[in-house]
């Protein structure tokens, strides 16, 4: 167990590097500087600006240096905020998309899994018929839609909520449905057809036939087999929360991390962009890492791979 | 009552009258008949022929330009003359969701068909060389799944610059890994079947096995992964067009139609519904297709 | 009993009826898809849900089975064993959980742990406390199924269901499960019901024996009867491929053609298009039961041949 956990740390922090390279590089394949901009800056101030942030060095220097940096957990500064870090503007935004993030990560799955069994068990019938309806919707209706959708019906025909500025958790709730309807959806998705796959298992008949009730042969044999899948998803999963992010954020003036990464690509605050795109895919490997953890407890196979 | 003609031994003839043969068919008429009897399958390749079809001849038969400016017209609701109404320069938005339909269809397909091209051939390499070579191709692949491909997505669109082309390019090189992984999947387990075993002893050439034998059969897993990655793709361009990234105007996708609307959304509600409703029955059917496929391709469902 | 599958209705068993006795072993034999499974599963009351039995009963120890709650008698009473041991444990749960489960299910009186690590042992798994702890994955074939097995027998059935138990295994290894199983019905006195393909399991356990085909009953009787005063075509057939140690120069005669389509039963004899005897009146009825002895009898029209 520990020699698995031991290498899946090492592949994430694997996968880590590559991203920061990718990012790296891909950032300074963009045509021109990160300086070029509609209104022309005078050359001596471009000059100076080049040279603080140390853009005049040769590309490896300027790699190395990067590296350094957010191995040592600092992502520079930003480009367009005069005299703020990327981690504090991190720091400063984040909280805000991690409660919101939080709430449909935790809706998604309260949701999505119970929908899945029913659908299971009840396959074919009414539940399982809406459930799958329901999720359908789910899955095809942009995200961006579902959000118009909501503001216009709570906020400008009912008036339940107001939108636009950020007033905690209240104003956390509609974002965040939002947000976790896709998950959800994908999951109960999930949990039906794995658990359906799982319920067909040879020894799923072996349970029934010690005489364990139905309720026993469920919730014991098939849901532990069943959730693994789910488990594996965890990873995307926050993915898709991350991103969706981006455009739910805007539509509900949630001033999150995905508004301001939306801001900063529109700015083309390119240390921001890199640093936030780092930050996510460090979280994501995070969670990745996790998800791995947890299936080897839950499944005994792994450990020997 | 003893009637010894009933006795007498059967002729062979008589034998195979009485053989009870269900009529035999191909794998792929199988698979037709099944998925011709998934009503949400069959209402789903339905749709997206009748978009396909609205996209490229709707425009044509308008009697308004996509680009045409009415600003007496403007912000008009659904009426006779403009069954989707107008938006804030006064153009016809039915001719825009249809002229978008181009746009989107165009990103799903092309998009989708480079993403599986390379997919294809990665894959294929992959699983076919098998080896260290696998190990090394497939643990790229398992760097990639592990990135927020969005992110990736954006970040590509910001080097590449906003435009149609730019939105083809990216999506192509950004999802083909779960089509590698597929397409290897298969490739491995088709590999050591008995009709490859008995085209390499007949001397067939690498690349031929793998584009002659391999992959034609692994046709079936593939076109399921295709007819879920082009609603994927559409989603993706309506999603950075939201973001300001997508086709620059006058050219207009779903979704951008969808972003423009957003602003408006209290008072003009249906400039978001039109676009936004598209968007929705296209990717369902996508999807009903797509799961229908599945099903009528799944051997354990074939009795 | 019918099944109903996306292709329709599939008639699995036909009036079929059997009977064992207390400590007997009975052996059905016959084909894949001859009905053999779906007869004992149908016993067991885990057709699935596909399944569904559309007439007859079952009894047991002089009981309608249909009146008694079957979850207190699966497991407890009656248990089964699977043909493929591989799949038939739950891969993410430990042996112990497994062995355990019954006895709790069933309210065993005295120590539970115990009892597992006795029938472990009893199965020849051991050391039982420490293998007890670990997952099927680390099991071979042949050891997941004398877990099966110990399973099975963990609350001292009356009647043990064995579908095809040696048929995924090695050849060797079929010969020890099927010394374990002799031996432990012997200690214990159960009544066995052994389905298998393989007409050597059956000699060298069954006591009485059923030939099924079709989903219907050929010939019955005991293992003397079936081997030495062979009666049906479909048995002699059966036994005609199978190779005779003794004179191994003498060439194995196959039995031609394919099993029916019971999506298209046949009106007269199953057997009738691979059948070397077959005459006319078997394409279109169904021959009648013809008993030899109280314990013997066939289904055949040859037995009616010339009878007036």
């Amino acid at each position: 167990m520990r020699k698995y956990i031991f290498r899946r740390v090492l592949a994430s922090l694997l996968t880590l590097f590559v991203v920061i390279t990718l990012t790296f590089f891909m950032m300074r394949a963009i045509p021109g500087g990160p300086f070029t901009d509609e209104k022309a800056i005078p050359s001596f101030v471009l000059e100076k600006m080049m040279s603080r942030y140390g853009l005049n060095d040769p590309l490896y220097v300027q790699y190395g240096r990067y590296l350094l940096n957010v191995m040592r957990l600092d992502l520079g500064p930003s480009y367009r905020y005069e005299g703020m870090t990327v981690n504090e503007l991190i720091a400063g935004s984040f909280p805000i998309s991690a409660v919101v993030g939080s709430i449909a990560l935790v809706l998604a799955l309260i949701v999505g899994i119970p929908a899945g069994i029913i659908s299971a068990l009840k396959r074919g019938k009414l539940p399982d018929r809406f459930a799958m309806i329901l999720a359908t919707l789910g899955v095809t209706v942009p995200n961006f839609v579902v959000a118009a959708a909501l503001v216009y019906i709570f906020a400008w025909r009912l008036g339940w909520v107001t939108v636009g500025f950020w007033e905690g958790i209240s104003t956390a709730i509609l974002p965040a449905v939002t947000l976790a309807g896709y998950p959800a959806a994908f999951i109960s998705r999930l949990v039906r057809s794995s658990m359906l796959e799982v319920l067909q298992q040879d020894y799923i008949r072996t349970a029934y036939s010690k005489g364990l009730s139905g309720r026993a042969v469920v919730y014991v044999h098939a849901l532990k087999n069943a959730v693994i899948p789910v488990i594996t998803y965890i990873a995307p999963l926050t993915a898709g929360i991350l991103t969706g992010s981006f455009v739910v954020e805007q539509v509900y003036g949630v001033p999150g991390l995905g508004t301001f990464f939306v801001t900063s690509i529109t700015n083309r605050d390119y240390t921001t962009i890199m640093g936030v795109t780092i930050f996510y895919s460090a979280l994501l490997v995070s969670f990745n890492l996790i998800a791995d953890v947890c299936l080897a407890f839950i499944d005994p196979r792994i450990k020997l791979k | 009552m003893y009637d010894a003609e009933l006795f007498l031994p059967l002729s062979r003839e008589e034998k195979t009258d009485a053989e009870m043969m269900r009529p035999s068919r191909t794998y792929w008429q199988d698979v037709r008949e099944r998925l011709m009897r998934d009503k949400l399958a069959v209402l789903g390749l339905l749709v997206i022929v009748l978009i396909v079809a609205l996209a490229v001849f709707g425009p044509v038969l308008s009697p308004y330009e996509y680009d045409a400016q009415d600003f007496m017209m403007s912000n008009e609701p659904p009426s006779g003359a403009h069954w989707f109404g107008t938006d804030m320069f006064g153009r016809d938005i039915f001719v825009r969701v249809l002229y978008g339909a181009r746009i989107s269809l165009a990103v799903g397909f092309l998009a989708s068909f480079i993403s599986l091209f390379i997919g294809v051939i990665y894959g294929g390499i992959s699983g076919f060389t098998g080896g260290k070579t696998d190990n090394i191709m497939m643990g790229i692949v398992d760097v990639i799944y592990s990135v927020p491909m969005m992110i990736y997505v954006i970040l590509l669109m910001v080097v590449v610059g906003p435009g149609l082309k730019s939105i083809f390019i990216t999506l192509g090189i950004s999802y083909w890994a779960p089509m590698a992984r597929i397409v290897r999947a298969e490739v491995m387990r088709l590999k050591n079947e008995e009709f490859i075993l008995a085209a390499r002893v007949l001397g067939a050439s690498p690349g031929r096995i793998l584009l002659r034998h391999l992959i034609p059969n692994a046709m079936g897993p593939i076109l399921v992964t295709l007819t879920f990655s082009i609603p994927g793709a559409i989603f993706t361009e309506a999603f950075l067009s939201f973001v300001g990234l997508g086709v620059s105007a006058p050219m207009a996708s779903w979704g951008v139609l969808s972003s423009d609307a957003v602003g408006s959304l209290a008072i003009y509600p249906w400039q978001l519904f039109f676009p936004a409703g598209a968007i929705s029955i296209t990717i369902l059917a996508f999807n009903f297709l797509g799961d229908g496929l599945r099903d009528a391709l799944d051997p354990r469902l074939r009795k | 009993m019918s099944f109903f599958t996306s292709a329709g209705e599939v008639k699995a068993v036909n009036d079929v009826s059997f009977h064992v006795g207390k400590g007997e072993v009975l052996g059905i034999v016959g084909e894949s898809g001859s009905g053999k499974s779906a007869a004992v599963l149908s016993v067991m009351g885990l057709k699935g849900s596909a399944g569904k039995i559309t007439g007859g009963s079952i009894l047991f120890d002089g009981q309608d089975m249909n009146s008694l709650n079957m979850r207190d008698i699966r497991g407890r009473r009656i248990s089964m064993i699977f043909q493929d041991p591989m799949t038939s444990l739950n891969p993410v749960l430990s042996v112990k959980y497994q062995l355990e489960e019954s006895l709790r299910r069933h309210h065993w009186k005295g120590d539970i742990h115990a009892r597992a690590l006795e029938m472990l042992e009893r199965v020849g798994i051991v050391p039982a406390s420490e293998r007890i702890m670990q997952y099927p994955h680390e099991f071979s074939g042949g050891q997941r199924q004398r877990i099966m097995i110990a399973m099975a027998m963990i609350c001292e059935p009356e009647l043990l269901i064995a579908d095809e138990p040696t048929t995924a295994l090695d050849v060797t290894v079929q010969a020890q499960i099927l010394d374990l199983m002799k031996a432990l019905q012997k200690d214990s006195g159960m009544s066995v019901i052994l389905i298998t393909h393989d007409l050597g399991v059956i000699a060298g356990m069954a006591d009485r024996i059923l030939v099924m085909y079709g989903g219907q009953v050929m010939e019955q009787g005991t293992r003397r009867e079936i081997f030495y005063s062979t009666a049906h075509p479909y048995t002699q057939g059966l036994l005609r491929s199978v190779p005779n140690p003794d004179s191994p120069k003498e060439r194995l005669i196959p039995i031609e053609g394919q099993p029916p389509d019971l999506l298209n039963p046949p009106e007269g004899c199953p057997y009738v298009k691979r059948c070397p005897e077959a005459m006319r009146i078997c394409l279109h009825r169904k021959p009648e039961n013809i008993s030899l002895s109280d314990t013997h009898s066939y289904s055949c029209w040859l037995g009616q041949k010339g009878v007036k």
